[in-house]
């Protein structure tokens, strides 16, 4: 199922982004996000995507943003979330069982 | 405390930086400094790049990046600060001024292209300025618009991409062990649009990688809440990196909790209050355990190394308060004072009023009062500060070479009124250079110093601060300001007038002698509106000038807007006060001293000079006034549009009274500048001397039973 994250993905927009994922994540459908269009992105979302990473590891669910663009790559290696958040040409970490999983980048 | 204040603070201490700054540049330029001057500088740099940097302000931080980079290679000694380098220094710390303002006021950014290049070429090559931020250097930042500037991370990407992965911690022999920093944001830190992977970014500037995520504290998506931070950061960050720069990322947020070890061991211990380096900016989330960290480091060989960066509390001299807190405890003081004097007076009718507790009462109430004005006041230096670039400006502006003296900066006196006396300051400074100093070949043909010299000097006299400014120009023309006053019908052309009141012609709305319009000056418009302004503060400002050797102006301003001494007067049933500082002098007249003035007015003869007599009573609509001048009393006043004699009834006290706002607890009136409350719990009105001599100018004055 495709998605769009928005151009700025800043606190006030992880909100919008729980709601959206939690529906896109309702099916069994594979979640491909296109996160090419983002030019700035927070915190507060990252976490959501972080959170809906883990939600779809643990429901078996393929999660991935693709294609990711380069400001949100560089932003979820900043804060060290590139295996949690799966980008293009990488699966669900097999290791991630559930939402507290340790993160080691 | 929210972001937009912690960010508040940041700009204060900016300004606290940049007049720390102007006053160690002159110390350079006197040759009077030592290595702790330029550290000075260097530190103030440093500090406000770390602030711009955790706030987000990118194009301030990359400027002070420049300008830091070339304050290190002078302080370590690798470059002599030559007059040439000092005026760089100099120039970029003006253009530092321009770019802190631009950060406070969300305004577009100052062209530093130019002076970018400056520094680096000072610098001694691109490699080394670039050397931290790499290609988003000099070339790249000053390409970027600046419409992308602003409290966001806009730039994020290009800082991020730039920044050189660091050597692995600790793989080289002699390298000091790597540091390990475990931080945790609160749980609102993301409140006010606060963001947390700015410090991330910060850290990653300084050589730091993300070594550990921890997510531990994550909800599921279900019960996650969008403005809450749940994540924790575990940053390896190289040795060379000194403490002093990693705590700085964190220095303007308290929404954090930070530990900051050695990475000395493979199995790092659990943060503790012990450790070396532990802050706990709050309690909102849990410190996150410690997981181990394997590290190639070496062992530290010396324990001390690694408690030597332990923090050394800073001596708690200074605290801030909010500027409300403090108002509403001076106008609380004020209300105590009001009281003392109610029971003062209340004693006095029991025949109690020499009670020593009454006596002692009222020396603490004083004392409070002074104490209380104390914390209000502030040293002059934060307006005599901003002076030498005004110097620095106008020489280039102008053409001529000007030495500054400042005298007595430290003198204080209350904020409203150094607050209110920076444009009228600057106005008199600007008046100095460009009317009161010769031009360079001027000078030396007078056979003075090619160098103009402008003094800025304040102190503390009878209860007022007194601000001269004065220089050793040319002094005032007197016969080209009186020439040029007949021409603007200024005065009649047979004015017999002293030099005083020649030189007091500049003040006149209108009048400028300036030969040619400048930017700096000659408008015809200034001097009249320092005085109002002056004026406005309760001061008044002199003239002392001799031709071919100088100028000198004078203000004397009160030390406190709060209170003011006033001649506590009746007028009818009514009491009012008159501000001491317009007052000349009063007097009972006689017959022989008044003059019919027309139809219905007076003039009052005062030593062969006519003053218009000014009933109170009827501007005021009091009725049961009395109106015969030889009856009552006249106060002299001098305000805006000249002397004026006001009619009253009686003169009762004169005493210092706390000025209450009569717009704020009533409305603006006009005529009455504000209210007291008196010793008996009356409200006494402040008459507004400027607005109500000029009214007495075009109106006729009524004088029903005059002589």
């Amino acid at each position: 199922m495709p998605m769009t994250l928005a151009t700025i993905l800043d606190t006030p927009a992880a909100g919008p982004l729980r709601q959206a994922l939690k529906q896109a994540l309702g099916g069994a459908e594979p979640l491909l996000i296109d996160g090419s269009g983002v030019e700035r992105a927070g915190l507060a979302c990252l976490q959501v995507l972080a959170a809906a990473g883990s939600a779809a590891a643990q429901g078996g669910t393929v999660f991935r943003i693709d294609p990711a663009g380069p400001p949100l790559t560089a932003m979820i290696a900043l804060a060290g979330l590139d295996t949690l958040v799966p980008l293009a040409g990488h699966d669900a970490p097999a290791a991630a069982t559930g939402h507290h999983v340790p993160v080691t980048a | 405390m929210d972001l937009n204040a912690i960010q508040q603070m940041f700009f204060q201490e900016c300004d606290e930086g940049l007049a720390g700054m102007e006053a160690a540049f002159a110390i350079l330029r006197d040759g009077d400094h030592d290595a702790e001057t330029i550290n000075g500088v260097f530190r103030c740099v440093h500090s406000i790049k770390g602030g711009a940097g955790a706030f987000g302000h990118e194009r301030l931080q990359a400027y002070t990046h420049h300008y830091e980079t070339l304050l290190d290679l002078i302080r370590n000694g690798s470059l002599d600060l030559t007059p040439a380098l000092l005026d760089i220094v100099i120039g970029a710390f003006d253009m530092l001024s321009d770019h802190v303002a631009a950060a406070r006021d969300n305004s577009a950014v100052p062209a530093d292209a130019a002076m970018l290049a400056r520094l680096e070429a000072a610098a001694g090559g691109g490699s080394t300025v670039t050397a931290r931020v790499g290609p988003a250097g000099p070339a790249a930042t000053v390409s970027e618009p600046a419409a992308t500037v602003g409290d966001d991370f806009d730039d994020l990407m290009a800082m991020l991409g730039d920044v050189s992965p660091p050597a692995v911690p600790g793989v080289e022999a002699d390298a000091p062990a790597g540091w390990k920093l475990v931080y945790r944001p609160t749980a609102n830190a993301l409140d006010h649009g606060a963001e947390p992977l700015l410090l991330l970014r910060e850290l990653a500037m300084l050589g730091g990688t993300v070594v550990d995520c921890d997510v531990t504290a994550l909800p599921s998506l279900d019960a996650i809440d969008p403005d809450c931070a749940y994540l924790g950061w575990t940053i390896a960050l190289p040795g060379t990196a000194s403490e002093e720069d990693i705590l700085a990322v964190f220095e303007f947020t308290d929404a954090c909790a930070i530990a900051l070890t050695r990475d000395a061991v493979a199995t790092a211990p659990v943060p503790t209050p012990t450790d070396p380096v532990q802050v706990d900016a709050a309690d909102a989330t849990p410190a996150p355990a410690a997981d181990p960290v394997a590290s190639a480091a070496p062992p530290i060989d010396d324990p001390k190394s690694a408690a030597k960066g332990a923090p050394v509390p800073p001596a708690a001299q200074t605290i801030r308060v909010d500027l409300d807190k403090l108002d509403r405890l001076v106008n609380l003081v004020g209300e105590l004072v009001i009281t003392q004097s109610m029971l003062a007076q209340r004693l006095t009718e029991c025949q109690m009023g020499g009670i020593s507790e009454l006596s002692d009462l009222e020396h603490l109430t004083r004392d409070l009062q002074e104490s209380t004005m104390a914390i209000r006041a502030q040293p002059m230096k934060t307006v005599f500060s901003r002076v030498p670039r005004i110097i620095r400006e106008l020489e280039g502006e102008v053409g001529k070479r000007v030495r500054l003296e400042v005298e007595g900066e430290m003198t204080e006196v209350d904020k409203t009124v150094v607050e209110r006396i920076g444009e009228p300051l600057t106005h008199l400074i600007r008046n100095a250079v460009d009317h009161g100093l010769e031009s360079t070949e001027g000078r030396i043909a007078a056979g003075k110093s090619p160098e103009g010299v402008v003094r800025l000097s304040a102190a503390h006299h009878s209860g007022r601060i007194v601000i001269t400014v004065s220089d050793d120009g040319q002094g005032i023309n007197r016969a080209r300001v009186r020439a040029k006053a007949i021409e603007r019908g200024i005065i009649l052309p047979d004015a017999i007038l002293t030099d005083e009141e020649i030189d007091n012609l500049i003040f006149a709305p209108g009048f400028s002698t300036a030969a040619t319009i400048s930017n700096v000056s000659g408008r015809g418009v200034g001097m009249d509106v320092v005085r109002k302004n002056i004026q406005a503060l309760g001061g008044r400002i002199s003239i002392q000038s001799r031709e071919g050797v100088g100028s000198s102006f004078s203000l004397s301003l009160p030390l406190t807007l709060a209170v003011l001494d006033g001649m506590i007067v009746t007028i009818g049933e009514q009491t009012f006060v008159i501000p001491l500082s317009h007052i000349v002098e009063s007097l009972r007249p006689t017959g022989e001293t008044l003059n019919r003035f027309g139809l219905d007015g007076a003039l009052l003869d005062v030593r062969g000079a006519y003053v218009p007599v000014f009933p109170l009573a009827d501007h005021l609509g009091i009725a049961d006034a009395e109106r015969d001048p030889t009856k009552a009393v006249l106060i002299v006043v001098e305000g805006d549009h000249g002397q004026a004699a006001l009619l009253v009834d009686t003169i009762r006290d004169q005493r210092q009274v706390v000025v209450k706002s009569l717009e704020a607890n009533y409305q603006e009136i006009d005529g009455v500048a504000g209210a007291t409350i008196l010793g008996d719990g009356r409200v006494a009105l402040i008459v507004d001397i400027d607005t109500l001599t000029a009214r007495s100018r075009p109106v006729r004055i009524p004088l029903a039973e005059a002589a």
